[in-house]
């Protein structure tokens, strides 16, 4: 089964599957929402799920109308660039600084 | 997080300071955020990245200084004159000057040394703009290639700008070559500079800190007698380069430009053809006369363009496109060349005339002072 989900996410077989509780979070946050920007922040929850796979240093979600951002972004500790530009963007978290950037603490 | 672009959302009201609480932060894009609410408390913790050597793009309409937010609305005032002697859209803003003017007077305003000694870098500028706002043409093209990194490419911008604008504030051809000298040294600063940095972040920041030093120096050696425009004063993160900017260093410089310092007005109006600042050179001082060449060049163009998509009916698309660019390259490099011989026709011109009118005067002046001689001599016999 795990390897089934590996394949379906296009991850090798030495990266993480999202837990369960990460991918249903963005999914919720998806169905908050219908008609176009549902299509945009489903486009989003896969660039966040690929960034977090990846452990990749940067993540970009411009241009996609989002009206808000999910909590579980602040979870992806590995980010330096975050680009969140031409969007609808109403509210930003206090997650942002609780979380993702405890691993770059600049001296 | 080092890098955070939240610039472009126009529906964001609202960034708790908390929010910002990042203590790696390195760059933070806020701009055209149209409805952000410049509250203290978010206001404090900018300014707090800022000391901390963090890059704040900040909205446009954020407010820091009554004086600056003057100069931006004169360049507002000024743009719209533009637009309207030119018949350009309303809507068509004249975005990259105002943007570079707004970042000039709103990043790094504690590390620059305060507003006020900025502010005076902007008045004479914006002086010679509201004179002729058709300068805005050639400032808009300037202005695009300096928006792109942080607060130093628009001080090196503003002051690209302003040594042009002095070109174009000179009354004579004599005083806008000297004046042109602020633009040819920054240009062998760029050079200097990119030999030693290639493409690092810290090469604008070495070459606003040598103009700075070099300029200085000049005025100090009486080489230069009136002070360039908006030459930076403080830098920001200048720290970053420091270490390399010594004294030997800027007498290296200073020793490089020499030749250049020493070349006679028609020997600086040659190099200066031959620049990359040809066209802008003829913008500033010939406008109307580079205008009846370019006027008939559009109607040239124009029919010239139409009559081969009249013969190339039905033809292939891909080819077709092609063939179009190299048509329109074609036109664009005659009427190039036809502009840039206009040009040094002109400079030419009237560097000779002002030089003969200037030898003239200075035989006039020195037959004036024979003759008083003369007289003196006359007047102290005729007194024995």
């Amino acid at each position: 089964m795990r390897e089934f989900i590996r394949r379906m996410l296009g991850l090798s077989s030495s990266q993480v599957v999202p837990q369960d509780g990460f991918r249903t979070g963005l999914q919720a946050w998806v169905d908050l929402v219908t008609g176009e920007e549902a299509g945009s922040r489903t486009e989003a929850m896969e660039e966040i799920i690929y960034a977090r796979n990846q452990r990749s240093t940067s993540l970009s979600l411009h241009k996609l109308r989002l009206s808000s951002l999910p909590e579980e972004i602040w979870s992806l500790t590995s980010l330096k660039t975050l680009d969140l530009s031409y969007n609808k963007i109403e509210n930003l978290p206090v997650g942002l600084s609780q979380s993702c950037c405890f691993g770059n603490f600049k001296s | 997080m080092e890098i955070l672009n939240l610039s472009n959302n126009d529906q964001l009201k609202e960034i708790s300071a908390e929010t910002l609480n990042l203590p790696a932060l390195i760059y933070l894009r806020l701009a055209h955020n149209s409805q952000l609410a410049p509250s203290p408390a978010l206001l404090d913790r900018l300014s707090e990245l800022e000391t901390r050597d963090c890059y704040v793009r900040y909205p446009d309409h954020f407010s820091f200084d009554i004086q600056a937010d003057l100069a931006k609305t004169r360049l507002v005032q000024i743009a719209t004159r533009y637009k309207e002697e030119n018949a350009i859209e309303a809507t068509n803003p004249i975005s990259n000057t105002t943007e570079l003017l707004h970042r000039f007077l709103s990043e790094g305003i504690k590390q620059r040394g305060g507003i006020k000694g900025i502010l005076k870098s902007t008045t004479p500028t914006l002086e010679i703009l509201e004179k002729n706002p058709n300068h805005l043409k050639w400032a808009e093209e300037i202005a695009t290639a300096y928006l792109d990194g942080c607060v130093n490419q628009p001080v090196a911008g503003w002051s690209e700008i302003s040594a042009l604008a002095s070109i174009a504030a000179a009354p004579t051809m004599l005083e806008k070559l000297e004046s042109a000298k602020h633009l040819l040294v920054n240009d062998r600063v760029k050079e200097f500079v990119s030999r030693v940095f290639g493409s690092s972040q810290v090469e604008v920041e070495a070459g606003n800190a040598l103009l700075r030093e070099v300029h200085e120096k000049l005025l100090s050696e009486g080489v230069i007698t009136k002070p360039w425009l908006a030459v930076p004063g403080r830098i920001a993160n200048e720290g970053t380069v420091s270490y390399w900017l010594t004294p030997e260093r800027v007498q290296e410089f200073r020793d490089q430009i020499e030749p250049l310092l020493q070349k006679k007005p028609e020997e600086l109006a040659e190099f200066l053809l031959e620049s990359v600042h040809c066209k802008t050179w003829g913008e500033i001082n010939f406008p109307e006369q580079l205008k009846a060449i370019n006027n008939p060049y559009e109607l040239n163009r124009a029919k010239r363009l139409k009559e081969f998509e009249e013969m190339s009916q039905g033809q292939d698309r891909e080819a077709l496109t092609q063939k179009f660019a190299e048509i329109q390259k074609t036109l664009e490099d005659e009427n190039y060349a036809t502009v840039s011989e206009k040009i040094a026709t002109l400079t030419r011109d009237t560097l000779a005339m002002e030089m003969r009118s200037s030898a003239a005067g200075a035989v006039t002046e020195a037959s004036a002072t024979s003759i008083t001689a003369n007289s003196a001599i006359i007047n102290r016999r005729i007194s024995l």
